[in-house]
Formats: structure tokens, sequence, C-alpha cells
């Protein structure tokens, strides 16, 4: 995240202007969600009251994070196609999603006052050490991811109000903190909303002038290909072409099938008003999605054709590529528009986290270890404090701490697709799934992610690089073969393995069996 | 008895993937790989019909995106091999790149529609909940289940341990 700052700091005073007003909106919608939030479910699952475009949108942009805004042209800058395997994987995610988890989520809020994934694991499982461990896992993934994002907003509050990266770091945590801790998801997913449509809007404009100011899309994929062919074959130029293939097919899964293990997406379906509020969600997240991801590929490869067509200079970080292209391509009302959308990209995912993540200290970890806050305003209260607790924590490890950002932020979306889908899907379909088949698939998704990503990055950072290489020589996989890719695979046949071995004798709650047999 | 052959198709192929992974072999990997997604979605259904491996109502998404998967990777697999240098262009992308953008993504984007559109009501409709809440109310009365809404708010988890 460093290199982001290598990003220019705008001149333009329709970038201020844009910035300034999309920051006065979530604010304000913070304040009229406090006006609107009486209970923990209210400030949790909004009291299960949104329509089907509001939770459409915000489960779409909850998935399209920073990294979708800025890694995305990244990637494709890199190492031209490869990427797309993550972000023209993403849509089909909803769907999977939608599939297995919205109608029987849904149902089961109603069944039972559930409010948290781990609320809903537990009363499926029947057992404190799911509610316990899937806490704990959300909670390690919430501050692994807002730590990443909070990186990354401080680059982008300086180069859209000129302001020091620290006072950008800070000023953006407040921001964050004022309306998440204030309207609880209720302000949450009115902010996605609108910060969704921010990107929607932002996207076809970058779509369309990076196409133009590359000359069209012939134009573009021939310079790239004079230079490299392989930038524009169908899986890219991450490394030799087998590795090239290796890591867009396993993206392909993580992305895909990963989505239904993203606690900060499937606990919008508690929040529908009724079941048929589901039924246009997964095509309008999908579709929004899918014009999103268009800033990945038209800004990435259009950036890395003028360079190498020696229109523009080399960057001085791959990074830096989308934000450079709409401050020095498009015009100012543009660049406004979406850099405010990067910002809404980055916050909309942070406050779920920081939504789900509280609600993990608050009531799934107490409730595990049998010690249950029983009176409702005082949960709330401490939700409200862990919510703050969380952001604080977060920014602090950013300000003191290149390094554990850097560790954290290889647990990502496959510690989270690793450690919920098969407990989560499996669950709520399968009779067959047993709590010793989920502890193991999360336990076993949770170490595999942490041995071969964070493990050699802690070694590294200790000063023990002989560590790292031991452990990475063990890793039985090609270069670049994403970890993530593999705990969700071996996750996913714990669970299956495990369960088939212990079901003899086994029940599902009695009142959940017609809700998994309809 | 629980019903095990999706899932535990599921976890084969799960396996299958890590194991041709590991061997190297790219071309084996994308058709696991599709397949491995496409037999998720049968999942919903493991405890519907009245016969295992029935996947109704999600036999016409499975089927279509299966089609879609099977076409794009094997366009894929005659259109490029690695190290190819020059290729006919449709659009302005390669066409192997072209038949990865049409097959493994924009044709897809049209299962979610499908899905609104002829699955959802079979799945989501009002009997259907009122079957559902109907049944979980009336075994709720019999027994007592954490966090039902008849229970207090910390009945959940007294002592914190297994129930």
């Amino acid at each position: 995240m460093k290199l982001l700052q290598a990003i220019p700091v705008a001149d333009d005073p329709f970038v201020l202007l844009f910035g300034g007003l999309y920051l006065l909106i979530v604010l304000a919608i913070g304040v009229w969600g406090y006006l609107n939030t009486d209970s923990t479910s209210d400030f949790l699952i909004t009291g299960k009251s949104v329509g089907t475009w509001v939770l459409a949108l915000t489960a779409f942009s909850v998935i399209q994070s920073g990294f979708g805004f800025v890694g995305g042209p990244e990637l494709v800058y890199s190492y031209g196609m490869t990427g797309m395997w993550i972000f023209f994987t993403a849509p089909l995610g909803f769907l999977i999603a939608w599939v297995l988890l919205a109608r029987r989520m849904r149902i089961l809020a109603d069944i039972r006052n559930v409010l948290t994934l781990a609320d809903g694991m537990y009363v499926r499982y029947e057992s404190a050490w799911v509610r316990g461990l899937t806490a704990f896992a959300v909670i390690v993934g919430v501050i692994a991811y807002l730590a990443t994002n909070l990186a990354a907003l401080q680059f982008v509050m300086r180069a859209i109000f000129g302001i020091p990266v620290v006072w950008g770091l800070f000023g953006g945590a407040a921001i964050l903190l004022a309306y998440s801790v204030l309207g609880g998801m209720i302000a949450g997913v009115w902010t996605d909303f609108v910060q969704s449509i921010t990107m929607i809007v932002g996207a076809v404009f970058v779509f369309y002038f990076a196409l133009e100011f590359g000359g069209g899309m012939g134009t573009i994929t021939r310079n790239l290909a004079s230079v490299d062919p392989a930038l524009v074959s169908p899986f890219g130029a991450i490394g030799v072409p087998a590795a090239s293939a290796f890591t867009a097919l396993a993206w392909w899964i993580l992305f895909s099938i990963g989505s239904a293990g993203q606690p900060h997406l499937i606990t919008k379906f508690y929040m529908s008003r009724d079941l048929t509020i589901l039924r246009w969600g997964a095509p309008i997240a999908a579709i929004s999605y899918g014009i999103s991801s268009m800033i990945a590929f038209s800004a990435g490869l259009s950036m890395r054709a003028a360079v190498e067509g020696g229109t523009i200079p080399e960057l001085r970080s791959a990074s830096i590529a989308a934000p450079v292209f709409v401050l020095n391509q498009t015009p100012g009302v543009v660049a406004g528009l979406v850099l405010a959308a990067l910002l809404a990209a980055i916050m909309s995912t942070s406050d779920s986290f920081l939504n789900i993540g509280a609600a993990a200290v608050s009531r799934d970890l107490p409730r595990a270890f049998g010690r249950p806050i029983d009176d409702e305003t005082t949960e709330l209260r401490v939700t409200q404090i862990a919510l703050a607790g969380l952001t604080v924590l977060s920014t602090l490890v950013v300000f003191f701490s290149d390094a554990l950002v850097g560790i954290l932020g290889t647990i990502g979306w496959g510690f989270f697709a690793a450690a919920f889908f098969p407990v989560a899907v499996f669950g709520l379909n399968w009779k067959g799934a047993t709590k010793e088949g989920a502890v193991a698939g999360i336990v076993g998704g949770l170490v595999v992610n942490l041995f071969y990503s964070a493990v050699p990055r802690i070694a590294e950072a200790a000063g023990a690089p002989g560590v790292s290489e031991t452990i990475l020589s063990l890793y039985p996989f090609a270069e670049g073969f994403p970890v993530g890719t593999v705990a969700l695979l071996v996750s996913i046949a714990l669970t299956v393995g495990v369960s088939v071995l212990t079901q003899r004798g086994r029940s599902v709650p009695a009142d959940l069996v017609t809700l998994l047999e309809r | 008895m629980a019903r095990n052959r999706t899932a535990l198709a599921v976890g084969t192929l799960s396996v299958a993937a890590l194991l041709v992974a590991a061997l190297g072999l790219y071309r084996v990997f994308s058709y696991l790989a599709g397949a491995l997604i496409v037999a998720v979605l049968p999942l919903a259904a493991v405890e519907r019909g009245d016969r295992e491996l029935d996947i109704a109502p999600y036999t016409g998404l499975v089927a279509g995106l299966g089609l879609l998967f099977a076409v794009g990777l094997t366009g894929i697999w005659l259109l490029w091999e690695p190290g190819t240098a020059s290729e006919t262009y449709v659009l302005g992308v390669p066409q192997s790149t072209f038949v990865y953008i049409l097959f493994l993504w924009l044709l897809p984007l049209l299962a979610p529609v499908y899905y609104a559109v002829s699955v959802f009501s079979d799945t989501a409709n009002e009997d259907l909940v009122a079957d559902v809440m109907d049944d979980a109310r009336q075994t709720q009365r019999e027994g007592d289940f954490p966090l039902a809404p008849s229970q207090s708010p910390g009945v959940d988890s007294e002592n914190g341990g297994e129930q």
C-alpha cells in the first residue's frame, strides 16, 4: 500500500467537490441511521427492513472493495488478463450465494432470532465450538481486511483533499467510525446504496474514456500483443503459461464459490424485508459488479498499452494505474466522481466489516463462552463500543506497522471463503453436515491459510527468511497458485469427509428440518 | 439417514482438483474447476427431492452453466496453447480471449436472471414459507430451542457448552 503514495494529489476543484460532498452525504446518512436505530436488531440487521434494490446494491458494494478499483487495474496493468479471472468471476459468486444461502438464511432469521453468522451456525450445529470458532475467524478476518482498506483509504484521502497521509488515515477512519457507530447497519446499507451507484456510474465513464485513450479495444490489444502476446491471452501473463493458467483457474474457483463464504455478504440475507425481496437480488448485484469490473479491464489494459506504446512514461508503481489514469486522462468531473467512487468502494466494504466484527466481539464470543449480555440496550452499547475499538485498533495497526498490514493483507477473501463456505453451505443445505465436520472445516481452512500465507510473511518480518523459504518449499502447487483456493478445497473436503464419518445417529434441530427439506 | 451423494461429489471434486493441481495438469484442472463450480449448485436440492441426485429445480441452471463452461474451456484449449504468438481477433480481442469473455463471463451473467425468472418462485413462495414456519413454531412449542422467539435472551448458551 506504500506504493499508493505515488498517487498524484488532484488539483481539480471537481475532485474536492465530489469528495467533500460524498463524505457529507455519508455522515448525514449516519445521523439519520442513528435516529432510526433502537435495538441490536436494528443496529446489526436493520430490523429486517431492506428492500430489493438496497439489498442487491449493498451486496454488490461490499464485494466491490477498494481492491477492485485499485488492485484490479494494477493486476491487469501488470499481468494482463490473469486478473480478470477475479473480476469477471465475482458476478457468478452472487448467483451461488443466492442459490445456496439466501432464502434459507432469511427464513432461519424468522425461525430463530439470529443476528449474526455465528448465531446461524450455532443454531444449526448446536455447538458452542462452532459459534466460537466462527466468531474468532470473523474477528481475525475483519481486523485484517479493515487494516488493508484503511491503508488504502489514507492515500485516497490524500489524493482527493491534498492532506498529509496521516491526516488522511485518521480523518478517513474518524468519518467511517462516525457513521458506522451512529447508524449501524441502517446507515451502512444506505451509504452502500449511494456508494454503489457512485461506483457504477464511475465505472461506465472510466470504460468509455479508457477505450478512447487507448484508441479502441483493437489498438489496445494489438499494442499489448506486440510486446507480450500472453498479456491478452485468456490466462494472462502472471508467470510461465502453466502458472498463469493455474492462477487464473484457481481464482475462478475462489471468487465464485468463495462468495458464499463472505460473512459481510451473506449476513445481508438476514436483512431483507421478506423472502420476495431476494428474487431479483442476484441479477442486480451480478450485473452491477459486471459493469464495475470494466474499470479493471479497461483502465489496466489501456494504461499498459499507453506505456508500451510510449504515449505516457512508465508508472512509478502498477498500483497507481487507475488513479493516475482518471486524474490525467479524464475531465475533472469524471475524476472527481471516480475518486469519490474509490472512496466509496473502500468505505462500503469497511463499514460492513466493522458491523460483523463488532457483533462477533459483543455477541458471539460472550455467548460462545456462556456469558451472554442479557440486556438488549447494554448489548447495543457494547456493540457500538466494540465497533469503535476495532476501528481504533485497525487504524493503529496501519499507523505503526507496514509489516503488520502486509501480513494481515495475506488474510483476505480466501480466509473467509475457507472458514465459512463449507460450514454455512453444507450446514444449511445438507442434513448430513455435523458439528465435527464444521469444526474440522473451519480449523483446516484457517491452518492452511495461516501456515502458507501469514507465517512466511511473519518469518520474513521477524528476520528469519530461512523459515519462510522452508515453508514455501513445502507448497506443492505452481508458483502463484492462491493459498486461499487450497484452503477452500481442503476445508470443503474436511467438512464433507468428517461429516460423513460422524453423522450416524445425528439429526438437525427439529424446528429446522422442514427448512432444510424445502 | 442423511443424503450424501451430492455432498460427496463436491468433496471428491475438491480433492481431485487439489491432486491435479499438484500434478501440474492445468487442462484437466480447468474442467475440474468448472465441474466444481457447477456441482455446488445442486447442494441446494440435496434434501428436497424424493431421491438422491434429484437436482430439480436447479436442472436448467446446472445444465446451462455446465454447457457454457464446457464450450468456453474447450474453445480456449482449441484456440490457444502456451506460447501462442498470433491469433485472429474478434471485436478487438484475440479469438481465445473472446471465447473466455463470452462463455465464462458474459453469458453466465444471464444465469442469475434465469434464476430470478424461472427458479426462484419454485424455491421461495408464500406457501413454502408458511409450511416451514408452521412446522417450526409447532416444534418450538414442544421443546426448548436456543434463540427461538419465545426464549429469553440468555437461554441459548447456558454453561457455554455443547447442547
